[in-house]
């Protein structure tokens, strides 16, 4: 196996091209966690580390955040960004333990696409977009296309994620990530990212994602639908909950069986939705 | 770039500038315990579960077996025998061996480097629920955690704050 330092993006991509089966090396909280287990045994390792430019995060002047791949997750769930954006700290801060986010970036996290992760739904929910750079260019997808299956994103061979983009969020928007773990820094059982914008007390529009719901970030436009334009409702809460626990598909794993997960759907949906709302009510 | 055989890594661990050996599979913690002969550093899990591998890596709590050597030039890194004469260490030692909470020993060298990182980026002693937070990544077999936390707990009374300066060596 071999390791390289490439220092710019360019250098990256043309290291990929040449090395078959490479991979990029980020944090390495999964990646070498796998190679020392032996479930991983790529020729060529090309570490991120040295590229520059890629560990910033810009907040623009109208609110909006430009991320690079390899920001912390400590970095991130420091960052205190505004309104619904909120949604991928409260994520980030609940991500395994404090030297796994020291080390572990939001870029390796997303790519890993493990669907019992945390920071996946909240990009989802948030509405990010990916910027993807490979041989043929520079491509932008939305964070709902970003992941595709288990443990596999839309990026093809060659490409990298180089920066994730948020949007500004909307006057009054809000977010938040509720995780439901056997212990603390564990994997989700099932995890709840939701923003919304609120107007008086009516919801505008939401954006909910589920983790370890499904083989990827759980997203139903129907649920969504089913919460805008209303005062946030008991009804309404418990017919979008309702929806999303029809849509889910959960594996079983020692966290929790597939019948398990489906059942506390509906509940967490209508915590995570309280925890988002009481943000809107906090006086500023 | 570096090729695929064994090369050397530059480094600085416990304040001292170390070129060592690396192959390209090998880890932070085979480097340390290996090549540089510092064994405080155990390997359990080798997978970032367990925790006893803990150090510092450019000044934060890092698992030790999830990074990879050729990944570490450059790098400073404190292993818990470079702790000998800190004073956030020498007190949680102290605390630790009062309150039994060391056992069989093979989680305490992890332990007592992530709560030293703790103490060192708090201005306020933490309480218990803090301390079993940030420990959430130490795994102990044998104490039960009772005992752990609540050394911790006494140790950051007496050791997290102003004063503390004024004891640095
Ligand atoms: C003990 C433990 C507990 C954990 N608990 C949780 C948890 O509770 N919740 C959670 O969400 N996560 C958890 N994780 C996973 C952790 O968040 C990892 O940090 C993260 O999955 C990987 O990020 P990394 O930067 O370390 O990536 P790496 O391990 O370096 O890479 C991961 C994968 O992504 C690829 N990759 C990385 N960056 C890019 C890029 N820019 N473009 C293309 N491909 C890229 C790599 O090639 C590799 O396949 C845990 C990990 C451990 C070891
Ligand atoms: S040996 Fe590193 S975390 Fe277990
Ligand atoms: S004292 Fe034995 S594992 Fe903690």
């Amino acid at each position: 196996m071999q390791i390289f330092h490439p220092t710019t993006v360019d250098e990256v991509i043309g290291l990929l091209a040449a090395h078959d089966e490479a991979r990029c090396l980020a944090g390495g909280q999964t990646l070498v966690a796998m190679l020392n287990l032996g479930l991983l045994d790529p020729p060529a390792l090309i570490s991120l580390r040295k590229v520059a430019g890629l560990d910033r995060l810009i907040r623009h002047a109208d609110g909006g955040v430009t991320m690079g791949a390899t920001v912390t997750q400590a970095a991130l769930a420091a960052a205190d960004l505004p309104g619904a954006l909120a949604v991928l700290g409260e994520a980030a801060q609940q991500v395994a333990h404090p030297a796994i986010r020291n080390f572990g970036t939001v870029g390796g996290a997303l790519c890993h696409a493990d669907p019992a992760a945390d920071l996946p739904p909240a990009f989802v929910a948030a509405d990010a977009r990916m910027t993807a750079i490979g041989p043929d260019g520079e491509r932008s997808l939305s964070a709902g296309d970003f992941f595709v299956d288990y443990l596999t994103t839309a990026l093809a061979d060659g490409e990298i994620l180089t920066e994730i983009r948020l949007p500004p969020p909307p006057p009054g928007s809000v977010g938040a990530y509720l995780k439901f773990a056997r212990v603390d820094g564990d994997y989700a059982t099932v995890s709840v990212a939701v923003t919304m914008t609120l107007e008086n007390g009516v919801c505008r529009a939401a954006r909910i994602a589920l983790g370890s719901c499904a083989a990827r970030p759980l997203r139903l436009d129907a649920a969504d639908a089913a919460l805008a334009d209303t005062g946030l409702d008991a009804d309404s809460v418990a017919r979008a909950g309702a929806l999303l626990q029809e849509a889910a598909d959960p594996l079983a794993d020692m966290r929790g069986t597939a019948d398990y997960r489906r059942r506390i759907v509906p509940g967490l949906v209508a915590r995570a939705i309280g925890a988002a709302r009481a943000k809107a009510e906090a006086p500023a | 770039m570096t090729g695929g055989g064994v090369a050397p890594v530059d480094l600085t661990v416990n304040g001292e500038p170390l070129t060592l050996l690396a192959g390209p599979g090998a880890t932070l913690l085979d480097l340390l315990r290996s090549r540089a002969q510092l064994t405080g550093s155990k390997q359990g899990c080798n997978s970032g579960v367990c925790g006893v591998c803990t150090v510092l890596v450019d000044g934060k709590t890092a698992r030790a077996c999830l990074m990879l050597a050729a990944d570490c030039a450059g790098r400073t890194v404190v292993t818990i025998e470079g702790l000998d004469d800190d004073p956030h260490a020498a007190v949680l030692g102290e605390e630790m061996a009062k309150a039994g909470a060391v056992q069989c020993g093979y989680c305490t060298p992890g332990i007592v480097v992530a709560l030293t990182d703790l103490f060192r980026r708090t201005a306020v002693p933490p309480d218990a629920a803090a301390v079993r937070h940030w420990l959430g990544g130490n795994i102990c077999r044998c104490t039960g955690y009772v005992s752990i936390v609540e050394a911790a707990v006494r140790a950051g009374q007496r050791s997290v704050g102003a004063d503390i300066e004024a004891r640095a060596p």
